[in-house]
């Protein structure tokens, strides 16, 4: 026991010797304590980052889809589809005829004062001397009585009559009988135009005589020429008087008809026509209506009648927005006779004609004269004329049938990107395109449209034929009528692949406006066009490659790197929870004033749970004084390149960031 | 004899550690002795005792775990070797006390002055300065840990002990009268540090809550410098604590007993005032969005995020004093070597706020002669394998006087001069010394 003990002792006692001293000053102790603090979380939810790309999303359970429009890959202006009008033209005349002229009357008188003037000599005088006397009245005459010209109103300024006849009626004043031949003289043409004899008409009394005037000229300076006058006196008989006393002369012109010369029209109305202009329009083109955005109107009018003569021309049951179309043309020989009318915005009934349904328009002609106050001279057998045409015709609108044609057209578009992003590319599966057509012609139509897509990986090709497009079978607003043509490549090919995917559109419009395709008539209005929109809609089955992400840190001017001395070492840690179907890159660059670089740091993301850091070293650490911005970059690739995965609206990636460091602190 | 110089000699140079009290010299002392062995019948029939005094400082590392290398990986190891960095003293002394008795009955008297410091921080927290809080494998680092606790107390303490032997067992009992003259505790009621770092979880966490209550400030400065004067060395506001213990005789000169050692009646030392440092934040980042928040405006956020909410908000409230002087309970057996001599076996624990500490100790009392007197032995301080071997002497310097004393490692005493350096193994220092005045009977221990 004893010998234990001091064996325990002894190697205490050695072990002991070996013992040194310390001094308390070398205390000096330091510690690095590796310390991370967090920042905060970022969380990625592919809705989000997708709903921030300005496209329209979609998304259900099979995954979500980015919608891109591509705006009128097709149009068909309606203007396009309207048929050449040709020219429609009318040519039509009517003869002027004979101007029946009214009933007019002519008058003057002779007193026996006049009669004594006229026939002078002791016959004057004695007809002087017996003026207020009562005394037997003696036998005078025969002697000429003198001229007097015609008083009153006449229509005639010269006229060759082809009908008609004067009445000259003699009413004796004088106290005796007289018998008087008188001829209607007509200055004018230095001619007698009739003649009549009156025989003892007895005091008081009145005789009448009438004249055929047919093949007569007669004008408007027409005189009484008295030939001979004579009286048998009063037979002893005492009579008073007096030599004021008339003999009245009054002609009435009845039944006057004028095959020419210079009349004073009775009425303005010349000829009124009523016809039909027919559009020569191609076979099979049935047209019922026409809105005539303008149009010539050219005429020619060719009157025979030396003065103005207004032709009016309306189109029955047309509407140029006050009423019926009408136009009126003024002619004459100081007018020009012919012209060009612009039409506009007139809407034309085709279907007035009861011989032809369709392509004829009804028109009537109105010719009258402008100014029946003077004489106009005119020939009966001459004729009036006038040609109307419609010419250079724009139309507005149309209905009716158009028959049977087709139209091509194509497009190409390049696709380069979504939104801003940047990526190596972007291949999407299962794209499903819809050509939204809207249209407002309406017309039946079938649409086909062959689609080539090429891109990287090569050539696809989609088609779809004999696509009934909808379209409006009445003219009642709103016309457009939406119909979707559906194309649906194959799962399997990147149908999209950008970037520079070119997609070659390329349709044809096969148009069937008969009454067999549908009975209702069709119409064309200008401005209803059709329009087809491509709506490109990627489902998120994409194989993609290093899209990049990125956002910038303001870090408001150089980090204020004063109290880092105690820092050995800085990190900045990750850890994440990825199932977004996407591995990432990041990159952190460190900027500096004036977009310089100072540092760049980078760590991967991959599929899965995991952690990444990025390591500052002490000099690292110093140069973040020169800091003021960082520039986050994210470089997205799907798992599995060059195989796609579906994304899912809700894949998303969580990412706790910490920032670490390990501390130099003196604690003694 | 040469055997025992032997001893002296190898005690004098051991490379083990210090702990606690000299056991050797606080069995040397009968006054000590009947505190610690509560029921011990084996005491001189007289013996007055002046000015015994049993200091100690402890530490449950080496002054060469710190210093020697790198320090701060020393510190680590530190931490990672032990529950607790302790570093404690204690003060135990009785400035007059009085042993009387016969041989089935002893009963003892005296005035002592008392002094316990500990001061313990948790290793976790240490990790954390450290270490620092990187997180593990699954992302998260949670450090809860009772954080930073000391007391301090110095305490009078006036007691009477009585030890009677009933046939083969004996029974003591002591009371002790104690005065607080000043003390003061550091406690750490919470200290939960979080930090989780997962794909799905950012978040770090802080909630403590620290306490200080000091009493009798208003005489550390004189007590620094020794000077008593004034301080209330008795008062009235006392507090009772008791220390009993029971004894059975297993055969002749065979006897195994355990004694319970400052079981505080009252350990309430009235209200003051506590001052409270405490705090509870977290924070777990911005949260960004990409696509719908501006990445500028979240840096923004973090960078102006008020760091001060993880700072303690200090507060102060009337709280009890409840002096910290550890309950302790030991077991032993006592056996005679031979007729000069004894050994002691005993196993200690204390009872801590934060831990408990387990000592196993070993020790003869040897006295050959009349002149002198030796108790040497070893303390296993088996929390942190820590042994000490101590040695102490009584030595008869005049006609019934002795002076005691006894250490545990001179060598282990720090150097002064040029700075003060300290021995690589140094882990704490005995140091006990007395006089004791008796009658020496041969057959007393």
């Amino acid at each position: 026991m004893k010998k234990a003990l001091i064996v325990i002792f002894l190697l205490a006692f050695f072990s002991n010797c070996s013992n040194e001293y310390l001094p308390i000053s070398s205390l000096k102790i330091s510690v690095g304590p590796d310390v991370n603090f967090p920042l905060g979380s970022i969380d990625m939810t592919l809705d989000n980052v997708v709903g921030n790309l300005g496209m329209d999303t979609q998304s259900d359970t099979t995954g979500f889809y980015l919608e891109t429009r591509l705006d009128s890959v097709a149009t068909i202006y309606a203007d396009s589809l309207f048929p050449e009008i040709p020219i429609a033209a009318i040519i039509d005349s009517f003869p002027m005829g004979t101007v029946a002229l009214p009933q007019f009357q002519l008058q003057n008188s002779m007193t026996l004062n006049q009669f004594g003037s006229a026939a002078g000599g002791a016959t004057q005088v004695l007809v002087q001397s017996l003026n207020g006397t009562t005394q037997p009245f003696p036998a005078l005459g025969p002697s000429s009585g003198g001229t007097y010209p015609t008083l009153g109103s006449s229509p005639v300024c010269e006229a060759l009559l082809t009908n008609g006849s004067s009445s000259l009626s003699i009413t004796n004043n004088w106290p005796v009988p007289v018998t008087v031949n008188v001829v209607l003289y007509d200055v004018g043409s230095s001619a007698v135009v009739t003649s009549f004899q009156f025989t003892n008409v007895q005091s008081g009394a009145s005789q009448s005589q009438t004249k055929s005037l047919v093949g007569k000229t007669i004008s408007g300076n027409l005189v009484f020429d008295i030939v001979s006058v004579s009286t048998p006196g009063s037979s002893g008989a005492s009579v008073y008087i007096n030599t004021a006393e008339e003999i009245v002369m009054t002609m009435s012109m009845t039944g006057l008809e004028a095959e020419s010369g210079s009349v004073y029209f009775p009425t303005s109305e010349l000829n009124t026509k009523t016809d039909y202009m027919n559009f020569p329009m191609p076979s099979g083109v049935q047209l019922s209506k026409i809105l005539v955005e303008s149009a010539n109107l050219v005429y020619k009018i060719t009157s025979p009648i030396q003065g103005v003569i207004t032709t009016e021309l309306t189109m029955p049951n047309s509407n140029d927005g006050f009423g019926e179309y009408s136009v009126q043309i003024n002619s004459g020989p100081l007018l020009a006779d012919t012209g060009t009318i612009l039409m506009s915005n007139v809407e034309l009934d085709l279907t007035t004609n009861p011989n032809a349904s369709y392509n004829s328009l009804g028109y009537i002609v109105h010719s009258f004269l402008a100014d029946i106050s003077n004489c106009i001279e005119f020939e009966d057998s001459e004729n009036l004329t006038f040609e109307f045409s419609i010419e250079k015709m724009k139309l507005k609108g149309l209905e009716g049938f158009l028959g049977q044609f087709s139209i091509q057209d194509s497009s190409t578009l390049t696709i380069d990107s979504i939104g801003d992003l940047k990526f190596d590319y972007l291949s999407f599966y299962e794209p499903e395109i819809d050509l939204e057509i809207t249209n407002g012609l309406g017309i039946p139509m079938f649409f086909s449209l062959n689609l080539e897509s090429q891109n990287q990986f090569g050539k696809f090709f989609e088609s779809n034929n004999d696509f009934p497009v909808e379209y409006p079978s009445e003219y009642i607003f709103p016309l457009d009528r939406k119909s979707v043509m559906e194309i649906r490549p194959k799962a399997t090919d990147p149908f999209i692949s950008l970037p520079n995917n070119n997609l070659n559109f390329k349709f044809g419009a096969d148009i069937i406006s008969t009454f067999q395709q549908n009975p209702y008539e069709n119409f064309i209005y200008k401005g209803e066009d059709l329009n087809a929109n491509v709506i490109l809609r990627q489902k998120s089955n994409i194989a993609l490659s290093q899209l990049v992400i990125s956002d910038t840190i303001d870090l408001g001017g150089p980090i204020d790197t004063s109290g880092f001395s105690i820092l050995d070492s800085m990190f900045l840690a990750l850890s994440y929870a990825n199932n977004l179907g996407m591995e990432m890159e990041t990159i952190l660059d460190f900027m500096g004033t004036g977009d310089s670089t100072v540092m760049t740091k980078s760590m991967s993301l991959m599929d899965g749970i995991g952690e990444q850091k990025v390591a500052l070293s002490k000099a690292e650490i110093g140069n973040l004084s020169q800091v003021s911005q960082i520039l986050i970059g994210l470089k997205l690739s799907t798992v599995g390149l060059p195989s796609s995965v579906i994304l899912f609206p809700e894949s998303s990636i969580l990412m706790n960031l910490s920032l670490g460091a390990k501390l130099k602190v003196k604690i003694i | 004899m040469r055997i025992n110089t032997l001893l002296v000699i190898c005690l004098i140079c051991n490379s083990f550690l210090g702990y606690a009290q000299n056991a050797s010299g606080e069995y040397l002392s009968p006054s000590m002795r009947s505190g610690a062995y509560v029921a011990s019948v084996d005491l001189p029939s007289f013996s007055l005792e002046i000015g015994v005094l049993d200091f100690g400082v402890n530490l449950n590392f080496t002054a060469g775990q710190i210093l020697k290398g790198d320090q701060a990986e020393n510190l680590k190891l530190l931490s990672q070797n032990r529950d607790y960095i302790v570093l404690r003293n204690n003060l135990n002394s009785n400035l007059l006390a009085l042993t009387i008795g016969s041989k089935s009955y002893h009963s003892v008297f005296g005035i002592g002055l008392r002094q316990r410091s500990d001061l313990s921080i948790d290793r976790d927290l240490v990790q954390i300065a450290t270490f620092g809080f990187p997180v593990n494998s699954d992302g998260s680092y949670i450090n809860e840990n009772n954080g930073i606790s000391g007391s301090a107390e110095l305490w009078s303490s006036v007691f009477y002990g009585i030890s009677k032997k009933l046939a083969k067992n004996s029974v003591g009992l002591r009371v002790n009268y104690n005065s607080l003259i000043v003390g003061g505790q550091l406690t750490t009621d919470e200290f939960k540090f979080s930090r989780i770092s997962t794909a799905d979880t950012n978040y770090i966490g802080l909630k403590y809550k620290a306490g200080l209550q000091i009493k009798g400030a208003e005489f550390i400065p004189q007590l620094i410098l020794g000077d008593l004067s004034g301080v209330p060395l008795v008062s009235s506001n006392g507090r009772l604590s008791i220390d009993f213990g029971f004894e059975q005789q297993l055969k002749a000169n065979v006897r195994v007993g355990v004694s319970f050692k400052d079981v505080w009646l009252n350990r309430n030392f009235g209200k003051i005032t506590r001052t409270i440092w405490s705090g509870d934040a977290s924070f777990t980042g911005a949260d960004y969005v990409i696509g719908v928040d501006s990445m500028s405006d979240v840096v923004s956020d973090i960078v102006n995020y008020d760091m001060n909410s993880f700072l303690p908000d200090t507060s102060q409230e009337s709280g009890e004093y409840f002096i910290g002087a550890p309950t302790s309970m030991k077991v032993y057996f006592t056996t005679r070597l031979n007729s000069q001599s004894k050994l002691i076996l005993s196993n200690n624990v204390t009872w801590l706020p934060n831990r408990q500490d387990y000592t196993l100790t070993a020790f003869v009392y040897n006295k050959p002669n009349k002149i002198l007197h030796l108790g040497y032995g070893a303390n296993w301080w088996m929390n942190y394998n820590i042994i000490d071997i101590n040695l102490a002497a009584k030595i008869l310097i005049a006609p019934y006087t002795r002076l005691s004393l006894g250490f545990n490692n001179p060598l282990s005493i720090p150097r002064f001069g040029n700075g003060i350096s300290i021995v690589e193994g140094f882990s704490g220092v005995n140091i006990f010394f007395g006089l004791s005045f008796g009658k020496y009977v041969e057959k007393d221990f």
